[in-house]
């Protein structure tokens, strides 16, 4: 598992999530697979802000932030073609199209399934 | 009382003997046919009544129907065809002699004395005693022979159940009818062509068609473009005599707005049982399925919910367990951290999830601890802010840590120490929100070199849920919080403020 685990270790993370002790276990476990969590944002439109702004390798997107869904935020990672994986307390049935192929993590998850999502995303 | 005519077959002296004999029949009017048809003998009226019974009125065609009816029988059994004509019965009985099909007697009586079945019997019985003995003065016989008066018992049986049966179906027609006229459904009757034939009040209002605008069009009229082929769909198994129930669709009123509707259909037949339309109600289904839409919008709300809290309990769960020196420090603190979660909830609850005020906040999070350290130790003041739920939760757990903390090391874990919860509100655009949780009278206070779950949950998850900044200073006198963040970021929005 060591080589797998390196394949990620060093990428920079953008942590997309409203609920912050659940924020504060991706940025925990991000950590623990090797990752660097450059930024956590927890409104709509920091969030917004922070893809515009900040270098990053991949984002973790939750996808609804107080109420509002972040749909506009996964197109927008999709249309400058940057890796991200969706996290959701929501049925995986509810997504839209567009999202259908991003790699969807189900909350609460373990640390192996975010990694597995994670590499998904690179591919 | 009777009016009698005929030809020079009969004459009006046999008539009255005949009624004489057998008992007056009342509101009866009768006429005799032969094999080929043709009127032998009436119309003969047992009352003035009748008088609309003459050869240029509608009668004499009805009368004429039912004996050809009867004649055309081909069983040799009577036939008895009962129809009805403007609240009156047409009753017509075909009359055999010796096997033979011999003529037809039709008699036509009012209904508006049926109102007993004992009154529908005797008239039977009369009609039957009264076509006996017509028949008899029409051929000249001499009187029936027996085996004829038994074909004529069973006259006498089917007459009665046939008049019984038709008074029975028109009550039913007349209280169907009442039905519908009142219904607040809409229904709506249309022949196999799509032709709206019948339009009820219950139409009126949910369409907004007239009767009158509505009857004589196609049913299209409210039919929206794309549920035309549901249209011919429907018309194909009406056709089939196959009934539709609770068929759920969409219909266009006047005025152009869409409505759900729930629709069922049946086949009408005629008397015959040929299927000659259909008969549909439609139900407006909109506010259930607004209801139901809601309920799924609530359903998704409330998975994503408990998912989310699934999520932070693991989040407890593993901080906890990382910085715990011993399992059962662990378990403690764990069960400690889940507990102050659960209160914080039950607070949002009891006041519907529309937030909750700081003091009572503040009071809990301060009760939680009176057991092991006196009230009196706690002083909590400020202005009333009504929270909304994140920041009523997010406050609770960095409340409970930070007492816990003063418990285990701070100004609760002596004697002698105090801590001061105050917070203020600062005028200005925007408006912001200042809390400072404030020990003294401690144990020195020492900077630890590693920052516990406790600091992250106060200085990140905190400052993140109340989108403003935490600070911890372990200032030599005591450890003192400081948060400060706009007023609207935490205050619970007023009804009107919010959307739905």
């Amino acid at each position: 598992m060591a080589v797998a685990a390196s394949n990620l270790a060093g990428l920079r993370a953008l942590v997309i999530e409203d609920e912050s002790i659940v924020a504060m276990f991706l940025q925990d476990t991000l950590a623990e697979i090797g990752c660097e969590v450059i930024g956590i944002a927890s409104r709509f439109d920091d969030a917004v802000e922070k893809v515009k702004s900040l270098a990053f390798d991949i984002a973790i997107l939750d996808v609804n932030l107080n109420g509002r869904n972040t749909f506009p935020i996964a197109d927008s990672l999709t249309e400058r073609g940057v890796a991200f994986v969706v996290a959701t307390g929501y049925g995986a049935t509810d997504l839209p199209q567009s999202l259908q192929r991003v790699p969807i993590l189900q909350k609460p998850f373990r640390q192996r399934d975010l990694e597995r999502a994670l590499r998904a995303a690179l591919i | 009382m009777t009016k009698r005519a005929g030809d020079g077959l009969f004459g009006s002296d046999l008539w009255e003997a005949a009624l004489e004999k057998y008992g007056s029949a009342t509101h009866l009017t009768v006429r005799l046919f032969d094999a080929d048809e043709r009127a032998v003998f009436g119309p003969v009226h047992s009352t003035p009544l009748f008088q609309l019974f003459d050869e240029t009125g509608y009668e004499p065609g009805i009368f004429a129907e039912c004996a050809h009816r009867c004649i055309a029988q081909i069983e040799k059994r009577p036939a008895i065809i009962v129809s009805q004509f403007h609240g009156l019965a047409v009753v017509g009985a075909s009359l055999a002699l010796e096997g033979r099909v011999v003529g037809a007697a039709v008699g036509g009586y009012a209904f508006a004395d049926f109102s007993q079945v004992s009154e529908i019997q005797r008239l039977a019985r009369q009609a039957n005693i009264v076509f006996e003995r017509l028949w008899e003065i029409a051929r000249k016989q001499p009187p029936v022979p027996q085996r004829r008066l038994r074909v004529h018992g069973e006259l006498l049986q089917v007459l009665g159940d046939a008049l019984l049966r038709e008074h029975y179906r028109m009550r039913q027609y007349e209280r169907a009818a009442a039905i519908v006229h009142s219904s607040d459904d809409a229904i709506v009757s249309t022949d196999l062509e799509g032709v709206i034939t019948s339009w009820n009040s219950g139409a009126e209002r949910l369409l907004g068609y007239t009767a009158r605008e509505a009857v004589g069009e196609p049913v299209t009229l409210f039919i929206p473009a794309d549920r035309i082929d549901d249209e011919q769909g429907i018309v194909e198994r009406i056709r089939r005599d196959e009934k539709i129930e609770h068929y759920e669709t969409v219909r266009r009123c006047k005025d152009g707005r869409l409505l759900d509707v729930s629709l069922t259909v049946s086949p009408l037949t005629d008397a015959q049982g040929r299927i000659v339309g259909a008969s549909r109600i439609a139900r407006d289904i909109t506010e259930r399925k607004r209801q139901e839409h809601h309920r799924e919008l609530l359903m998704n709300e409330l998975n994503h919910r408990v998912k989310n809290t699934l999520a932070t309990v693991q989040s407890l769960a593993m901080q906890t367990l990382r910085h715990a020196a011993t399992l059962a420090e662990g378990r403690d603190s764990f069960e400690a951290r889940l507990m102050t979660l659960s209160k914080a909830h039950d607070v949002l609850t009891r006041e519907h999830w529309e937030g909750a005020d700081l003091n009572k906040v503040a009071a809990d999070a301060v009760a939680a601890y009176c057991g092991d350290v006196q009230e009196s130790r706690f002083r909590v003041a400020g202005p009333i802010v009504r929270l909304q739920p994140k920041a009523v939760l997010a406050l609770s757990m960095a409340l409970h840590e930070l007492a816990t903390n003063a418990m285990k090391y701070g100004a609760l874990s002596n004697t002698t120490g105090n801590v001061e919860i105050n917070w203020r509100l600062i005028p200005g655009d925007p408006q912001r929100f200042q809390l400072r949780w404030a020990e003294s009278g401690g144990p020195p206070v020492e900077t630890p070199d590693r920052r516990g779950f406790g600091s992250r949950l106060v200085e990140q998850c905190l400052a993140q849920d109340l989108a403003g900044e935490a600070r911890l200073t372990f200032a030599r006198g005591g450890l003192v919080c400081t948060i400060d963040t706009p007023l609207d970021e935490i205050r619970q929005s007023e009804p009107a403020e919010r959307h739905s």
